[in-house]
């Protein structure tokens, strides 16, 4: 394999077009002059690039037609409600919510809320409006942007107090948990399409979440240790979840299905927390990513 | 390119050979070039680009996949397998033997070994940036895509473009002032945190 020279006579605008700098043009520069050994790229091999040519050609050509048609869509309005045990005070806050959003009489309690954290006076409030609009969402690809909001929204409060060195409440971890769980619920309805495109934005978006969450624990002073290294371990379930359903539908739904049984036999056993790398998946390799032994290269 | 690749994208909606073949070899060699300056490995990079082909292609085969900017879609998905990489180490860990067999024998062994180490330096600086700093840095100036092809890849303006790459910039600028002489740094995390609405 050879080293090519420089291998950028496509890449136009790259260094030295002037544009963009505001730090100075000579510190610009410097930094440009550090980045400039980059530029140099190996000329690629030529068998590697026939075969991994071939390789797509062969995909293409071996891709079936999509066979699976929309699921219907089965759920129930009223299995939106989250069965836990509720506190009493909890629930009533619940019913006069569910009234007065569904009278349109909703007050300015429930928009200051918004701004609660945990622990705080007005964060049950927050946290039934939540539920209610769940509720109120009849849309399966509503609910599922829903409760990605709702994830973040429960990562950002997680984010507030470990900065401010505060311990994080279970059931906040619990609540992110259930919002993730709910969510690839309601993917599994989805169609293929509308699948595909869901979980690459839950990939995103736990990949993303995964990194502010290192930052927390970089930054942890020991409060909030435990609760992290959960937090982390949640959404990178979540995040195996959604490359899962990017590379075999069929058993996504079959596990996060919402008829499927945990002891149904033959099913994929549940994922194991951990750093990232998927437990116990079927099929070839086992594992997204470059080289994973699905016969394209 | 004599054909839009909004045709191209037409046509491969339903699979066509041609215009598939089209586009894996308008753009593989590019995103050859993007997945080696971010892992710095050939064969990693060999994969990365077989497997951002594969997941368009079945993207498309389930309905899902660009509706347009094409170019913008093979990047990102690119961009967020290169992530994968190197969370995963392998490009750190097959750095260094994988540079040195990939050299010139014509060339100074000494002047090339000191290539390769401005280039880890280089590529070791660039995953000190944020995920969006690093995309557009590397997408601007090693790529040489336009600030508007820029934006279509990280879906955001480009105003917010050209603040990601000041950004970005200043951002290198202070990793490369903390290496000390024998190469390592002053601190070790270095990412912005995003801050709390």
């Amino acid at each position: 394999m050879k080293r090519s020279s420089r291998n950028r006579k496509d890449d136009k605008h790259a260094f030295g077009d002037g544009s963009g700098a505001s730090a100075g043009p000579d510190e610009t520069n410097a930094v440009l002059k550090r980045l400039s050994p980059l530029q140099d790229v190996p000329e690629r091999d030529l068998s590697d690039v026939q075969s991994g040519r071939a390789a797509f050609m062969d995909s293409v050509r071996s891709m079936p037609k999509p066979v699976s048609p929309a699921f219907p869509d089965r759920r129930k309005w009223w299995k939106n409600i989250r069965r836990k045990e509720r506190s009493i005070m909890v629930s009533l806050v619940r019913v006069a919510l569910a009234l007065s959003m569904a009278l349109g009489t909703t007050g300015g309690t429930v928009a200051v809320a918004q701004a609660s954290e945990p622990g705080e006076i007005l964060y049950p409030i927050k946290v039934a409006s939540e539920d209610v609009r769940l509720a109120l969402t009849s849309d399966s690809e509503k609910a599922f942007d829903l409760l990605l909001e709702f994830a973040q929204e429960r990562l950002e409060e997680i984010d507030a107090l470990s900065e401010e060195g505060e311990s994080i409440p279970p059931q906040v971890t619990t609540r992110l948990q259930e919002h993730f769980e709910q969510a690839l619920q309601y993917a599994s309805e989805f169609d293929d399409a509308s699948l595909i495109q869901a979980m690459e934005r839950l990939s995103v978006m736990t990949q993303q979440q995964t990194r502010v969450i290192r930052q927390m624990q970089s930054q942890d002073a020991g409060n909030t240790d435990e609760a992290l290294q959960q937090t982390e371990q949640i959404v990178s379930r979540a995040r195996q979840a959604a490359e899962e359903g990017l590379e075999d539908p069929t058993t996504f739904r079959l596990r996060h299905g919402e008829n499927r049984s945990e002891d149904t036999p033959g099913q994929p056993d549940s994922l194991q927390p951990g750093d990232g790398t998927p437990q116990n998946q079927q099929g070839a390799g086992g594992q997204q990513g470059p080289g994973n032994g699905s016969g394209r290269k | 390119m004599t054909k839009p690749h909004s045709d191209w994208l037409i046509a491969a909606r339903s699979l066509d050979e041609d215009a598939l073949e089209a586009i894996y070899d308008a753009f593989s060699d590019e995103l050859y070039r993007y997945a080696y300056r971010l892992i710095g490995d050939p064969l990693a990079a060999e994969d990365l680009v077989a497997e951002t082909f594969y997941r368009f292609l079945r993207a498309l085969h389930a309905g899902g996949g660009p509706r347009e900017h094409l170019r913008a879609y093979l990047y990102r998905v690119a961009h967020n397998l290169a992530v994968d990489v190197h969370r995963r180490g392998r490009g750190e860990a097959l750095e260094s033997s994988e540079n040195l067999e990939a050299l010139p024998s014509e060339d100074d062994p000494s002047s090339v070994a000191e290539i390769s180490i401005q280039a880890e330096e280089a590529r070791a600086a660039l995953w000190r940036l944020t995920h969006e700093q690093r995309q557009v840095i590397v997408l601007k100036f090693l790529q040489g895509l336009s600030n508007r092809e820029i934006s279509a890849v990280i879906e955001k303006p480009v105003g917010a473009v050209k603040a990601l790459q000041h950004r970005g910039l200043n951002a290198l600028r202070r990793v490369f002032a903390m290496e000390r002489p024998d190469g390592r740094r002053e601190h070790e995390a270095f990412e912005q945190k995003p801050k709390r609405r």
